[in-house]
């Protein structure tokens, strides 16, 4: 009776035991990646790499060769060194103002160290579907009802209330299936949108 | 994305204006601002009154500095330094046309958000927006909007001449920067090295970080409030010329 006891002490105590050492072992050697909800709205995948932040870029330094990005409410540093690659854009200089950007890093000692920076890529519109500053600017000059049209602004809502193109309208892309009540009824009318544009 | 979306929902004439503000600023166009966004910003934005002195004494938007719209231009050595400083122009309603040109003038001088408001001081009022009566400012003030985290330069000077002992200053300049001197029981850890070095700060002193510009400064910041410290950040630039310090400019 007394050795069954013991047994399933035993036997108790390395049931508790041992997920508490996996769990140890497992988060040190745990990659750490860190994606911001704005890119996950779009972007479920990244959660599956390993070792990658995503977020917004904010400033670097090249004293110091670190760049600075924000994901969510928190700032995260990353190192770079003259391998860190970078796609998107030409250079990490280039890289300006609150662009989304992947990191995908490895740990040296306290620091996290880049290997790659991915920017945000452009996005790609048939060249018929484009339409130019000036061409815009005439049609803003007219106003929607005599220039037929309906000016969409796609930027989140604070950019919005921040600055806009006169006679615009404001529908934040994420909203787009809810707010459509907002887009002309007649459908063949021209409808123009635009965002913070490409680099 | 959206243009993608709209076609899909049967909308046969799509565009898309792939230039987007800044191009549309940059080409000197008209950009306006809401309400909103100047009671938010209250305080920290340039705003102008371009009924002119007169007009404004008897009702104006709250802070506002009154220039008629013919002077303002003529008034350029009054704008602030800072480029990135928020100008919005208003008149009696939205006036678009008659704002235009002067806003593209101010552009020109380098300033990278200048607007105007929508509505004007009719929407203003209609929006219940503060206003004040009477007298009127006619010179240009700006105080630009703290980022957080930031200590102010006066400040900074007060720390520096004081010395309050709960107080450390973190010089995080390179050692090339650092031959001239640093600031009198100054710390300095380059913020490189920082990450790794966190040990040799205290943790019941406020951290105030600096550099030559305020970049680097602003990065310590994020590592050693990432690291629990309790710290701030100077965002102007500093120099020490034979262990005299020039600080504090924008």
């Amino acid at each position: 009776m007394k050795h069954m006891k013991t047994i399933l002490a035993i036997f108790i105590g390395g049931l508790i035991l041992f997920p508490l050492l996996y769990a140890n072992a497992d988060n040190s050697a745990k990659p750490e990646t860190m994606i911001s909800k704005k890119c996950l709205k779009c972007h479920q995948g990244f959660k599956k790499m390993n070792d990658t932040l995503a977020g917004n870029f904010k400033s670097s330094s090249n004293k110091a060769k670190t760049i600075q990005m924000k994901i969510n409410n928190g700032m995260k540093l990353v190192k770079f060194t003259k391998d860190t690659t970078i796609k998107n854009v030409p250079s990490i200089k280039k890289l300006k103002g609150t662009i989304p950007i992947r990191v995908h890093y490895k740990r040296v000692g306290e620091d996290l160290v880049a290997t790659e920076i991915v920017a945000k890529p452009e996005m790609k519109v048939p060249k018929d579907q484009l339409i130019g500053t000036k061409k815009l600017a005439k049609l803003v000059a007219m106003g929607p009802e005599k220039g037929d049209y309906t000016l969409v602004d796609s930027r989140p809502g604070n950019l919005y209330m921040t600055a806009h193109i006169p006679t615009a309208i404001s529908i934040p892309f994420p909203k787009m299936k809810k707010l459509s009540a907002k887009l002309p009824k007649d459908k063949n009318q021209l409808l123009i949108f635009y965002c913070e544009g490409f680099r | 994305m959206a243009a993608r979306l709209a076609a899909k929902q049967g909308y046969t004439n799509v565009r898309v204006y792939h230039a987007g503000v800044p191009a549309w600023a940059r080409a000197g166009n008209l950009l306006l601002t809401t309400d909103d966004f100047v009671k938010k910003r209250m305080g920290f934005i340039v705003l102008i009154d371009t009924r002119g002195p007169e007009a404004a004494e008897k009702g104006h938007i709250q802070g506002a500095v009154a220039i008629r719209l013919k002077d303002v231009v003529r008034e350029k050595n009054q704008f602030p330094l800072d480029r990135r400083a928020h100008l919005v122009l208003y008149s009696e309603k939205t006036g678009t046309a008659d704002l235009a040109s002067v806003v593209k003038k101010i552009s020109s001088w380098g300033y990278k958000h200048v607007f105007v408001l929508d509505g004007g001081y009719e929407g203003w009022i209609k929006s219940n927006g503060g206003i004040q009566k009477g007298l009127v400012r006619t010179k240009i003030f700006y105080i630009p909007r703290p980022h957080p985290g930031e200590i102010v330069g006066d400040e900074f000077m007060n720390i520096v001449e004081t010395k309050p002992a709960d107080v450390l200053i973190l010089d995080v300049r390179t050692p090339s920067e650092t031959t001239a001197g640093v600031i009198e029981g100054a710390v300095n850890i380059p913020v490189d090295d920082l990450q790794g070095r966190l040990k040799e700060l205290p943790k019941d002193k406020e951290i105030i970080a600096h550099c030559r510009t305020g970049l680097r400064a602003e990065m310590a910041y994020t590592i050693l409030r990432n690291a629990g410290y309790k710290t701030r950040f100077l965002n102007d630039k500093v120099s020490v010329i034979n262990d005299k310090l020039y600080c504090c400019f924008k």
